[in-house]
């Protein structure tokens, strides 16, 4: 048997230097690689299929700018959801303050209901809807674990938060979401 | 065994594959042994199933090509700053900032106002009152004077809370109140002042004549802001006097009782007159906005009576953006030593949850207009304030029934002002507990008095809880045995305390946010403390 060819993409440590020495096509590459994730975080976050794309948007400009010094000390992806998260924080917080200074805003609230019978009934949609009415701080560490796969030591990285407290509100996180979607529990199972 | 928080969190963590291999064994094996530990697993299974089996969204194909020519358009307009040469920028700047300076040393501040006055032309456009739709009740308005929050959005339960202090700052602070206890409503303070029908009508009617006046108190137009009028603290004071002056005719019994442990340099109702008069006289005009990113003070001339006159012809009608009322506003920028933007005093915070602004309060209007010093403002409102806590007897009451039938009470309690720095716990305690490893004095069978201990988790640390935390947790699950299911102080899933006044009441609370909030009300009181002790000194000298 003759020797096998492993191909192996370019990890991201090497594309990032790959970049750094110049490499447009690298940042290509990231951003292919990444993007989708960082979308659905930012959807999960904010519950707004326009605004995850102009957030994820501002994620990647920010990348773009900032990469040049990144310091090799943690990986990518941990970076990357930091700075994703710290840019849906600012679109909360303007979204939040724009809720309550204006009342003319018509803004219904989609909240899962049991008594939602009608044709669009869709259980992923609820789910999705519990989610995002989460408060923030629950959030973010339940859709980094269960939506990006991460573990709670990268987590409490990329939050700045301590080990027990990553998995203290994730806990929360799912009891909340539990009784939420108490109602839909046929559904679910 | 005994099932814990800590059971149910590792459920959690074991279903994530973060706990060591033989940890997660022998909670599972504990789980089969016990009916809450499986159902709690198999809801939390569900939920993770659930969230992880979302479907992701469609993929955006122009994505990349949105973000290359973003990119692009940054780089080109970022070219420019490249090019320049830093040293000879710079000296470009200095030479002509001297040259400005020298030549008009006014460039600057005038820049800033007519800046300011362009931007204001901007957020002034269709100003309309937040608070006018809603409509005040009279419950809100008593809310607002002994309570501090203003109702925003009845239906999502948010509010604004307004508090003015002794530093001469203003805090303004938008954020959920739903369920939060009120320190004081109407209904108590009827109750207390035992006030008839009749008397209850007279009341309302005080109330009522300052709905207008808040209604005007907060502006927001298209841009997403705020005008809130600096005077609000004023109106505040005011309120509550024209409330006490009521009390005190009503019910002078009740009216010294209450104030049994406050002493006035002066008469009061004299003082709370002069309140109130004063108040009436103040200018209007002094707003300040604040935004997500900037604070400023600006004078805008509100003709109110127009402006209500307006919100009650629209009333009903279908709340648009942008549906103009009227020309109500004349604003006007004119230089203020005061102002926020070059003293740079404000502070701004927010994120999904609250929003907060600390910004310097208006400067006092001349002397002519004060019968009362300024300082006694602020003291009056300590001294009501007591009043008002005498009425209530702020107390915090926990209660806590464990698996194994022993009792443990907490009470803490501010009965007298007189003695505010010391907090009473109260235990009855039954079967082999003690206070051991707790460090608390026993006094007789079933009484603890002690100063109020440096951390609040060694209370629930006795109890067998790991910390104030878990008695949040636990709260619930129903099925845990006994735990708590005899308290009428956790409803539900939320920590309830009726007397207390504790930001997380109906939510999820922290050891560290109980702890805050316990510190806080005993700076609260040492100062209110020191408030009387020099009320006092003054009359000794006098």
């Amino acid at each position: 048997m003759g020797p096998q060819t492993v191909f192996k993409l370019a990890d991201d440590f090497s594309l990032i230097k790959d970049f750094i020495e110049g490499d447009e096509r690298a940042f290509e590459t990231l951003v292919n690689r990444h993007k989708e994730k960082v979308r659905n975080l930012i959807y999960l976050n904010v519950g707004d299929t326009d605004a995850a794309d102009d957030i994820a948007q501002d994620v990647f400009v920010t990348v773009y700018k900032k990469l040049k010094h990144f310091r090799f000390e943690s990986q990518f992806t941990t970076w990357l959801y930091r700075i994703t998260v710290n840019k849906c924080r600012d679109y909360l917080r303007k979204k939040k303050i724009r809720s309550i200074f204006s009342p003319f805003t018509i803004e219904e609230e989609t909240r899962p209901s049991p008594e939602r019978t009608d044709e669009s009934f869709d259980i992923r949609q609820i789910v999705r809807e519990a989610v995002a009415n989460l408060p923030e701080k629950l959030k973010t560490p339940l859709t980094l674990r269960d939506f990006e796969g991460m573990s709670y030591q990268e987590i409490a990285k990329s939050l700045d938060l301590e080990l027990g407290t990553v998995k203290s509100r994730i806990f929360r996180a799912r009891e909340q979401l539990k009784e939420e979607l108490e109602p839909y529990k046929e559904e679910l199972i | 065994m005994r099932k814990t928080v800590t059971d149910f969190e590792n459920l959690s963590a074991a279903l994530d594959d973060e706990l060591p291999s033989s940890e997660k064994r022998a909670l599972l094996e504990k789980a089969a042994q016990y009916d809450s530990l499986r159902e709690e697993l198999a809801g939390l299974r569900m939920v993770k199933d659930a969230v992880t089996s979302l479907e992701p969204l469609p993929e955006n194909p122009l994505f990349e090509t949105r973000l290359r020519e973003r990119l692009e358009a940054d780089a080109a307009k970022s070219a420019w700053n490249v090019a320049a040469k830093p040293a000879v920028a710079f000296a470009t700047l200095a030479v002509a900032l001297m040259i400005t300076m020298r030549v008009n040393p006014d460039f600057f501040p005038n820049l800033f106002e007519e800046q300011r006055a362009r931007i204001a032309s901007i957020y002034e456009k269709n100003l309309q009152p937040i608070l006018a739709y809603n409509g005040f009740t009279n419950d809100d308005v008593f809310n607002f004077a002994f309570n501090n929050v203003i109702p925003l959005d009845r239906e999502k339960n948010r509010g604004l809370a307004l508090e003015a202090d002794q530093a001469g700052f203003f805090t303004l602070e938008a954020r959920d109140v739903g369920a939060e206890p009120a320190r004081m409503d109407r209904r108590r303070f009827a109750a207390a002042f035992e006030l008839d029908d009749r008397e209850l009508s007279a009341l309302d009617s005080i109330l009522g004549s300052y709905s207008d006046d808040l209604a005007s108190a907060i502006l927001v137009g298209d841009e997403p802001g705020a005008y809130v009028n600096a005077n609000l603290p004023a109106t505040r004071a005011a309120l509550q006097a024209d409330i006490l002056c009521f009390a005190r005719d009503a019910n002078p019994d009740a009216y010294r009782r209450v104030f049994r442990d406050v002493e006035f340099a002066e008469d009061p109702e004299a003082r709370f007159q002069s309140i109130i008069d004063r108040e009436r006289k103040r200018e209007r005009d002094n707003y300040f906005y604040v935004s997500d990113d900037s604070v400023y003070r600006v004078s805008l001339s509100v003709d109110v009576d127009s402006l209500l006159r307006d919100v009650r012809a629209n009333a009903g009608k279908p709340r648009k953006n942008g549906d103009p009322f009227g020309p109500q506003f004349v604003s006007a920028a004119p230089p203020d030593p005061y102002d926020s933007i070059f003293h740079r005093r404000w502070r701004l915070f927010a994120d999904s949850n609250r929003f907060v602004a600390r910004v310097p309060r208006a400067p006092a209007p001349p002397a002519a207009f004060f019968p009362v010093p300024a300082w006694n403002h602020d003291r009056m409102f300590l001294a009501l304030d007591s009043a008002m806590d005498q009425l209530n007897n702020v107390r915090v009451n926990v209660q806590v029934l464990s698996d194994n039938a022993r009792a443990f009470h907490v009470e803490v309690s501010f009965p007298d002002s007189a003695t505010p720095a010391r907090i009473e716990y109260r235990y009855e305690i039954s079967g082999d507990f003690g206070p051991d490893g707790a460090g608390f004095v026993h006094y007789g069978d079933d009484t603890f008095r002690v100063p109020a201990p440096p951390n609040v988790d060694s209370i629930f640390a006795a109890s067998g809880f790991p910390d104030v935390d878990s008695i949040f947790f636990a709260a619930p699950f129903p099925d845990m045995d006994s735990i708590f299911e005899a308290s009428p102080f956790f409803s539900d899933s939320a920590f309830f305390a009726p007397d207390a006044r504790f930001p997380f009441a109906g939510g999820f609370g922290s050891s560290e946010e109980l702890r805050e909030e316990m510190e806080d009300v005993r700076r609260e009181m040492e100062r209110m403390r020191e408030e009387i002790e020099v009320i006092k000194k003054e009359i000794r000298e006098r």
